[in-house]
């Protein structure tokens, strides 16, 4: 499977001594609605964090459209074109909202305005806060504005680090719609890192699943059937 | 009694070496003892710093106030006429009791905010004693009588001999224990030429003690005695003193509490989760930390001839902090090896020649200074360049370098 | 009963100083905020830049010239400082403050070797540098009056990078979390030589605006040093609004406890870092 927008191969990397990741090798298509599943611990996090050079990584390669960026200070692998949404602590409380999306944008001044109209086109309850401190939003609205700044960035991958987490259904029904929306409407690339895996079948395309620092299995959508049992011993769920 | 003698007499032929040379030091060159013995009691300093800092994990910049406290305890007792090892004793307990009490506020407060506060209290204590006592504030001691008695050279001398026949013993094992035959004739070598100066100067030692005594004997002024008694004597003191403080932080860190102390430096929550008393433990190090401090104040008056409100300047808790750093922090053997190389070099440079430094265009004024700016930079490129200190450093990486005498020695 | 004479000096004076410590004291906050790097040597900054500013002003008498020197020097030397000694040990709390306290005992002996008796700010014709002015029958210092602008000034200019420039917004985004900032896309390390950079020059600029009033003497960065210290914990570690009004507070305690109990002072300053640290250790402004 060559020419994926993202290649990862056999990374590694180590967090205070712990062997976190061991060899996690996986790719992410061009268009794809990617999705990593797998129980807590396993390190999904990790993986996210070291593609986007939070983390060093000991051992192996990251490709993003065929550049290495292992190892790049976070701010180069933004501006190549990767958005990250972390799963916690996701926004700057202390910010306000309009001051959280214009950092978040890293395109033409010129065009901030317009992008700014998209997302809140989008977010209409984002707007209307706008001037308010981002600390001061609902948990839900937080996870929205940390959705939006992923958007409102100039990016062609977007990577979501357990975007349900803590949401109430609602709301994470409400959150996924606007994925899709702004997916189908601007083509682009997603990376999703799930634990509740019912939510994460409504949007993948293609899955992988990990376990203890290493990426198992991945097949598409239409194959999910057929692993069934390995989907049940990596994840504990039933189909 | 096993254990006693495990844990005061070293282990390998170096540590024996170590001990013998150090004792060998005044029979060699005179003045070199004497600026010696300050020395080690910038070492001890470095050791009690290290009990706290290394051990305990907690910084303090205050440290130069049980130093001060001990220091200026033991001043006014021995001028008041009370005998040295009391005094001592009561510099220990007493600086150990302040640091003590400093030391309740770091249960609360975390790391940085302490160690700026302990700046802050340090700073206050000296300058508030400036400032209201009316002239400056010096003791100055005479003669401290213990260290004029001849007790201690016969003392010295039998510990001298002693230590050198010790070395004799376990150098002869160490070569028995040695199994290539190239490494035993190199190490053999080394350890005859070693020894043969050690035997040397215990001979000259003895002369020249026999000499002494003779003169004695046939009336030799007060003056004649203190000169040859006093400095051994004080000599002795030093670093017995600091090889006791070695000893204790030895001991602590083979036991059941250094442990507990090594569980609370790194995740104190915790190790008070886990039922240990937090505030307890790290109370029990300031005071241990206090106590040595104190009793290395006591030997620093025996060492100069005034006391001053300088030993509560920070500049004290630096050499100390210096010497740890140098050395190795967390290490047994790393702060001393620091704080006598800080002493040493502290003393070096405080006595280059005038001369010489007037005709660079350095004023006396500044020359004092020198050594606190040589230090200072000394001590910025240690930190960057060997974090572990010189031992620490030497424990962590020796080995590529004992692996390559290995290699040359054929073992 | 103190007169109100008494009192007006006092507040004058009180005010003054708060300005002093203000300006010695904000380059500490922005650095400890966003680089969790405790600056020690920060009061031997500020003492340094007192004394360039006065050997400036002896060179070329110009007042608003020499202090712009100063504040250059500062940028270079804190963009210097930041990559030579603080960058190697950046994510080693215990390493940070034995560097930085290694670097302050390194600038108070040089600052006593090249400057062996401190200098003497001269004695200028200018109405505001150097002369009085008569308010309800005190004699006061025009200059103080400067100074307490200056801290307000700083104080607006600050408040006003903070809430309306994209620096502003950075620097506080930084502060609250540098891992998530980075993700959004600022560039972390760059933002680090600025601030710190921005910091020294802050304490070099401190340095010579207070040096009319004091005069460059080597109790001036030590005393300073220790001041500056208090502000961070008094007023919040990382708030650039906590340490105006701290500096307020501490310069109030201090210069009244200097009128009426003069041997107090620092013990003073002390009870109150104190007792900010144990009854709220947070500070007394922070959000």
């Amino acid at each position: 499977m060559a020419g994926g927008l993202l290649t990862v191969r056999d990374l590694h990397t180590y967090i205070a001594g712990f062997h976190i990741l061991q060899g996690v090798s996986f790719e992410v298509e061009k268009g794809s609605v990617t999705a990593i599943l797998g129980r807590n611990g396993v390190g999904k996090t990790t993986t996210l964090k070291t593609i986007m050079g939070i983390y060093k990584p000991a051992k192996g390669e990251v490709l993003f459209r065929g550049d290495s960026i292992a190892g790049l200070p976070p701010y180069v692998i933004t501006s190549r074109g990767i958005s990250f949404v972390p799963s916690e602590r996701n926004i700057f409380a202390t910010l306000t909202v309009e001051e959280n999306l214009r950092l978040a944008y890293n395109g033409p001044k010129e065009k901030l305005g317009d992008r700014l109209e998209v997302v809140y086109n989008l977010f209409p309850e984002l707007k209307r806060f706008s001037s308010l401190r981002a600390g001061e939003l609902s948990g839900g609205q937080q996870r929205m504005l940390a959705l939006a700044c992923g958007m409102v960035r100039e990016h062609s991958l977007l990577i979501l680090d357990e975007p349900s987490e803590g949401l109430s259904p609602v709301y994470v029904k409400m959150f996924f719609k606007k994925l899709r929306e702004f997916k189908e409407e601007h083509g682009k690339t997603i990376l999703l890192v799930e634990q509740n895996f019912a939510l994460a079948r409504e949007v993948m395309d293609f899955v992988y699943l990990m376990d203890k620092g290493v990426v198992v299995a991945g097949f598409p959508l239409e194959k999910m059937e057929a692993s069934r049992d390995l989907i049940r011993r990596v994840l504990g769920v039933s189909l | 009694m096993e254990r006693l003698r495990q844990l005061v007499l070293p282990q390998r032929f170096a540590g024996y070496a170590a001990l013998a040379l150090i004792l060998a030091a005044p029979w060699v060159d005179r003045p070199l003892a004497s600026s010696l013995s300050l020395a080690y009691v910038w070492a001890t300093l470095a050791v009690s710093y290290n009990i706290l800092l290394g051990f305990a994990g907690i910084a303090s910049f205050g440290h130069a106030l049980p130093f001060g406290v001990g220091a200026f305890l033991a001043a006014y007792m021995l001028k008041w006429g009370i005998p040295y090892l009391p005094v001592i004793l009561a510099a220990g307990l007493a600086a150990g009791a302040v640091y003590v009490a400093v030391g309740l506020p770091a249960y609360r407060v975390r790391g940085i905010y302490y160690a700026i506060l302990t700046l802050a209290v340090a700073e206050a204590v000296r300058s508030t004693i400036e400032s209201t006592a009316r002239t400056t504030v010096a003791v100055t001691v005479g003669a401290i009588p213990e260290l004029a008695g001849l007790a201690g050279l016969y003392a010295y001398l039998a510990v001298f001999a002693l230590a050198v026949v010790l070395a004799g013993i376990s150098a002869v094992q160490d070569l028995r224990y040695t199994r290539r035959k190239r490494a035993r004739v190199l190490k053999g070598v080394v350890y005859a030429l070693l020894l043969a100066g050690l035997v040397l100067t215990t001979y000259t030692a003895l002369s020249t003690s026999a000499g002494f005594l003779a003169e004695v004997g046939a009336g030799a002024p007060y003056v004649r005695v203190l000169r040859f008694i006093y400095p051994l004597n004080v000599y002795l003191l030093s670093a017995v003193v600091l090889y006791l403080s070695y000893l204790v932080v030895k001991r602590l860190s083979q036991s059941p509490l250094g442990t507990t102390f090594v569980a609370i430096r790194e995740n104190p929550v915790r190790a008070s989760v886990l039922g240990y008393n937090v505030l307890a433990h790290q109370l029990a190090a300031f005071f241990a930390s206090g106590f040595f401090a104190g009793v290395a104040g006591s030997v620093y008056v025996a060492c100069v001839p005034t006391v001053m409100t300088d030993v509560l300047a920070s500049d004290k808790t630096f050499t100390a902090l210096t010497g740890a750093v140098l050395g190795g922090l967390g290490t047994l053997v790393g702060p001393v090896i620091g704080g006598i190389a800080v002493g040493v070099l502290r003393d070096y440079l405080s006595s280059i020649s005038p001369a010489l430094l007037l005709s660079l265009g350095v004023s006396l004024q500044q020359a004092q200074l020198l050594p606190s700016f040589i230090l200072g930079a000394i001590y910025i490129a240690v930190v960057l360049a060997l974090p572990y200190g010189v031992w620490g450093t030497w424990l962590l990486r020796g080995w590529k370098l004992k692996r390559r005498l290995e290699k040359l020695l054929g073992t | 009963m103190v007169s109100p004479e008494l009192l007006l000096s006092a507040v004058v004076d009180a005010l003054t100083y708060s300005s002093m410590i203000y300006m010695a004291a904000l380059g500490l906050v922005i650095i400890f905020g966003l680089m969790d790097v405790f600056n020690l040597a920060h009061g031997a900054f500020f003492g340094l830049g007192a004394y360039i500013f006065v050997t400036l002003f002896y060179l070329t008498g110009n007042f608003l010239l020499s202090a712009a020197l100063t504040v250059l020097v500062g940028v270079a030397a804190g963009l210097a400082v930041e990559r030579v000694l603080i960058k190697p040990v950046y994510g080693n709390p215990l390493a940070q403050l034995l560097v930085t306290m290694g670097l302050m005992i390194f600038l108070f002996t040089l600052i006593q070797l090249l400057w062996p008796a401190g200098l003497v700010f001269p004695e200028t014709g200018n109405f505001y540098i150097s002369g009085y002015i008569e308010v309800a029958s005190v004699r006061i210092r025009v200059y103080k009056f400067i100074v307490i602008l200056a801290g307000l000034a700083l104080f607006a200019i600050m408040s006003l990078v903070l809430s309306k420039t994209m620096l502003g917004v950075k620097l506080r985004a930084g502060t609250e979390n540098r891992e998530l900032a980075a993700v959004f896309g600022v560039n972390i390390a760059r933002l680090f030589s600025l601030a710190f950079s921005l910091g020294v020059a802050l304490a070099f600029l401190g340095g010579a605006l207070v040096v009319p009033l004091t005069h460059a003497t080597i109790e001036l960065p030590v005393h300073f040093s220790l001041l500056a210290f208090t502000i961070p914990v008094v007023g919040g570690m990382k708030s650039y609004t906590g340490a105006f009004y701290a500096s307020l507070l501490i310069g109030f305690v201090d210069r009244f406890t200097a009128y009426f109990a003069p041997w107090l002072t620092f013990a003073v300053d002390l009870f109150v870092m104190i007792a900010v640290l144990v009854l709220r250790p947070e500070g007394l402004f922070a959000r």
